[in-house]
């Protein structure tokens, strides 16, 4: 793991008040600015004349590559995976999330369509869009070349798997400003470093055991090639886990440098793993947390994909910053003095989850944020950020008392508790208690506006 | 250049292992080394998953688990015996009381309706209440004292353990122990239990959980730091780790909701690899024990772990 800036002033004369300290030769004010400026790796640690050895070795040792950082596909907006330096994500953040791929034969009756439905596949997810990131091509047919350069033209990120060199290396020809990342089964490390060098592409680099992985790497190494990505072939379930374990192992905490790149995970590798669709994303969720960079499936399924998106977002999100939102009153359609008032949290996913009801229900609606240190109701309600002077303050202070007339606040059906509280607080204001769960949500505004027209 | 080439895998040795609980005809626990990590322990101990039946069905209670169940959902006795020919490893039953008006009366009933289930089936049983702890701290002791061999009860929380745990001890039961997502409260805990006179190897930590997209990712990183600390000699972590996942994932849109947009996919798939994934990613995250609710995502996820256990 990377030193950070406070980690590298303990070594310099600064911190020890030598009376080198804050000598300035380095071309920085202090030490301590020298030491943030070299954390961030936009100064060479000669400058400072007075480096101990100690400094320089842990340095060198500490900001030497986990695992390579390999990007591919369209050269101004490449998809990257790797460079990943913890084994937890409570450690730190993960860095790349993982490329979800799926797998299109060139033979294929309904390529067209096929290509079509992948590239076109986007979900919004917590303010995010979600998309597929990356399709294998495999070679099946003579039309390998002609479907190459379409997805190419696409420029959705692309593998391309064949088992012929000279096929590979055509479309490598024609397409010059694409980077696929190419897998030739059965080719061997020096024909491979051979095409990575002549092509600037990355290449995969696979074995059926860890050993012969190393082997490989040892000789891309030798051949000056380190754009490789690695593929564990015909795995059995009971092993795979672990052995995807032990190559993230070896990269980040023993920083074994022939296994220190991003791994290709076929599901097809994956012994007695049937082609159900359920069955294939429970694998390759296992794969998306345990360790694998890119996971190639065989099928594209829409409830699969959206699953595994979602976990994708929820394992890469970084656990030390919840999504917030900003605390402020949301208008939901063409609202009017009529329009239900509903209070919520700022917790990102409780406001997008809230907000994507009130939209579907078809009934305008003020949506009035609390500021809760972006956290869910009930979390918020814990910690004493959703209470009633809380939601009190925000009702006025967004002067919802002038924007409707009724003066009724739909509150979530969780924290039914405040209701007194509330109303303690906001005298002429009645509390209405809502559904439970977010899903529920339509049906209740609807009986809910149904009510209050009928007693208008 | 020279290349260091010569590979010895990184095993790692944890001298602590995760406590071992008797369930009653099965254990939970017992390994050194996280899931799935075969060659690193000593004991090598499968993940289990509990078949949660619930005695009350909640009017907005998702359509795909009624269609499963059929009328017999509505029955908790009926329930329990068409679970019987399913392959289930343990059965959760969840005593979710409803009618909080005459909180007495209800115990009565599920006292009856235990007493029923405890002769149709001689499956490992998880007794649950209903996480509103005044009702718990009057239910709970009451499933204790009714139940004739040895169950897991809970969950029992900071704010109702004192009125439950002792009663649970003395009927020999063992205990779950629901903290917050919080690794300091769940260490706390697990000493106040045992200052009680409550015996470490019969406490299993539920951390709490939320659905896959819904607060999942912090249950996930709780779960692998109580993990870690247990491996690494905290005897007051390595219980086994209980996680509801079932509940979680039906509470969701994407598992009830045929109104979503069409990047969603088809209903049932989703619905069932909605829970199925909530449960492998807390197996992989160190859990020991899931709980869920659809017997198709059960197959499914007990499949996995067949496979990947061998
Ligand atoms: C993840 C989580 C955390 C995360 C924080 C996540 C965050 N950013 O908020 C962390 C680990 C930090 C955390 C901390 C704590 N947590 Co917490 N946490 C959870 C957990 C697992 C999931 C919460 C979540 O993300 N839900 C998803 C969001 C979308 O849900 P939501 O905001 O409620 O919104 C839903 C509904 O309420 C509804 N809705 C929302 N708004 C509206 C509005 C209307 C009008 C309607 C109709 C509906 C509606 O729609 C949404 C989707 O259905 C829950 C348990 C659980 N499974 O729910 C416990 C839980 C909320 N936490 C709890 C507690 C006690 C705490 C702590 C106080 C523990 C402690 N002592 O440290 C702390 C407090 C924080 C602090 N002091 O800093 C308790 C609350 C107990 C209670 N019932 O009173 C819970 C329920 C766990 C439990 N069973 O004990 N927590
Ligand atoms: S040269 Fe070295 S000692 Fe001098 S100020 Fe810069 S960091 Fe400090």
């Amino acid at each position: 793991m990377k030193l950070t800036g406070l980690q590298i002033f303990k070594y310099l004369p600064g911190s020890k008040k030598e009376p080198q300290a804050n000598c300035k030769k380095c071309g920085f004010p202090t030490c301590m600015a020298f030491a943030m400026k070299l954390a961030k790796n936009e100064v060479p640690i000669e400058k400072c004349e007075h480096i101990t050895d100690e400094l320089k070795s842990i340095f060198e040792e500490a900001s030497q590559i986990q695992q390579a950082e390999i990007p591919f596909g369209c050269a101004k907006n490449p998809v990257k995976i790797g460079n990943e330096t913890v084994m937890f994500r409570h450690d730190k953040k993960f860095v790349n999330p993982t490329c979800i791929a799926v797998k299109l034969e060139s033979s294929d009756e309904n390529f067209d369509e096929k290509l079509n439905k992948i590239l076109n596949y986007s979900v919004e997810r917590v303010g995010e869009d979600l998309k597929i990131s990356t399709l294998a091509l495999f070679d099946t047919d003579k039309t390998f070349e002609e479907k190459a350069k379409k997805v190419a033209k696409s420029k959705l990120p692309m593998i391309l798997v064949s088992e012929n060199i000279e096929k590979t290396t055509k479309i490598l020809d024609e397409i010059k400003d694409f980077k696929p990342l190419i897998y030739i089964e059965n080719s061997s490390p020096e024909e491979l470093a051979e095409i990575e060098k002549k092509y600037n592409v990355p290449v995969v680099s696979s074995g059926s055991s860890i050993e012969e992985l190393v082997n490989n790497s040892a000789k891309f190494i030798e051949n000056k090639t380190q754009n490789i990505v690695l593929n564990l072939k015909n795995q059995s379930q009971k092993s795979l886990i672990e052995n995807l374990t032990y190559i993230r192992r070896s990269a980040i905490e023993n920083k074994f440098k022939p296994l220190g790149f991003p791994v290709i995970q076929f599901t097809k590798d994956i012994a007695d793993l049937s082609q159900d669709p359920i069955e294939q994303g429970i694998w390759t969720s296992v794969l998306l947390c345990k360790y694998a960079n890119i996971i190639v499936l065989e099928h594209f399924d829409e409830a699969i994909i959206y699953s595994l998106l979602t976990l994708r977002q929820n394992i890469y999100t970084d656990p030390e910053k919840p999504l917030q939102i900003e605390a402020k009153l949301y208008p939901i359609g063409e609202t009017d003095e009529n329009s239900p008032v509903i209070v919520t949290t700022n917790f990102a996913l409780t406001y997008f989850t809230v907000v994507g009801e009130i939209e579907a229900s078809n009934i305008p609606s003020y949506l009035a944020i609390t500021p809760s240190d972006g956290m869910s109701v009930l979390t918020a309600w814990s910690a004493d950020k959703f209470n009633g002077e809380i939601i009190a303050k925000t009702i006025k202070t967004y002067g919802l008392e002038e924007l409707v007339k009724h003066k009724k606040l739909i509150i979530p059906g969780y924290v039914s508790s405040l209701k007194e509280e509330i109303e303690d607080e906001l005298p002429d204001w009645e509390v209405i208690i809502g559904a439970n769960e977010a899903v529920d949500i339509v049906d209740f505004l609807r009986s809910y506006q149904k009510q209050q027209l009928l007693n208008l | 250049m020279f290349i260091m080439n010569t590979y010895t895998p990184p095993k790692k040795e944890y001298k602590t292992a995760i406590r071992e609980v008797d369930l009653n005809g099965l254990t939970a626990g017992g390994e050194n080394s996280l899931n799935f990590l075969h060659s690193e322990t000593q004991k090598v101990s499968k993940p289990l998953i509990a078949c949660e039946i619930l005695t009350n069905i909640p009017s907005n209670h998702p359509q795909l688990l009624k269609d499963f169940w059929g009328e017999n959902i509505y029955n908790p006795i009926e329930c329990v015996k068409s679970a019987l020919n399913k392959n289930f490893s343990a059965l959760v039953i969840r005593f979710n009381i409803e009618n909080c008006e005459d909180i007495d009366a209800e115990i009565e009933k599920s006292k009856e309706q235990l007493k029923e289930i405890l002769k149709i089936t001689d499956l490992p049983l998880f007794l649950i209440g209903t996480f509103r702890r005044e009702v718990d701290a009057k239910l709970l002791p009451e499933l204790a004292k009714t139940a004739d061999r040895k169950c897991t009860i809970g969950a029992v929380e900071e704010e109702n353990f004192r009125q439950i745990a002792p009663i649970v001890k003395d009927c020999g039961h063992n205990i779950i122990a629901r903290t917050p997502i919080d690794i300091n409260l769940t260490k706390q805990f697990n000493i106040l239990l045992t200052e009680l006179g409550f015996n470490a190897d019969r406490i299993i930590i539920d951390p709490n959980t939320g659905g896959l997209g819904y607060g999942l990712d912090y249950a996930y990183s709780i779960i692998e730091r109580i993990k870690q600390a247990a491996l690494q000699g905290d005897t007051m972590l390595n219980m086994p780790v209980i996680t509801f996942v079932g509940e979680e994932a039906w509470k969701t849109k994407e598992a009830k909701s045929n109104n979503v947009p069409v990047e969603w996919g088809n209903l049932t798939t989703r619905a069932i690899s909605w829970e199925s994934i909530t449960a492998t990613s807390m197996l992989v995250s160190g859990a020991n024990i899931v709980v869920m609710r659809h017997p198709e995502a059960i197959k499914y996820v007990q499949d996995f772990i067949d496979k990947t256990y061998g």
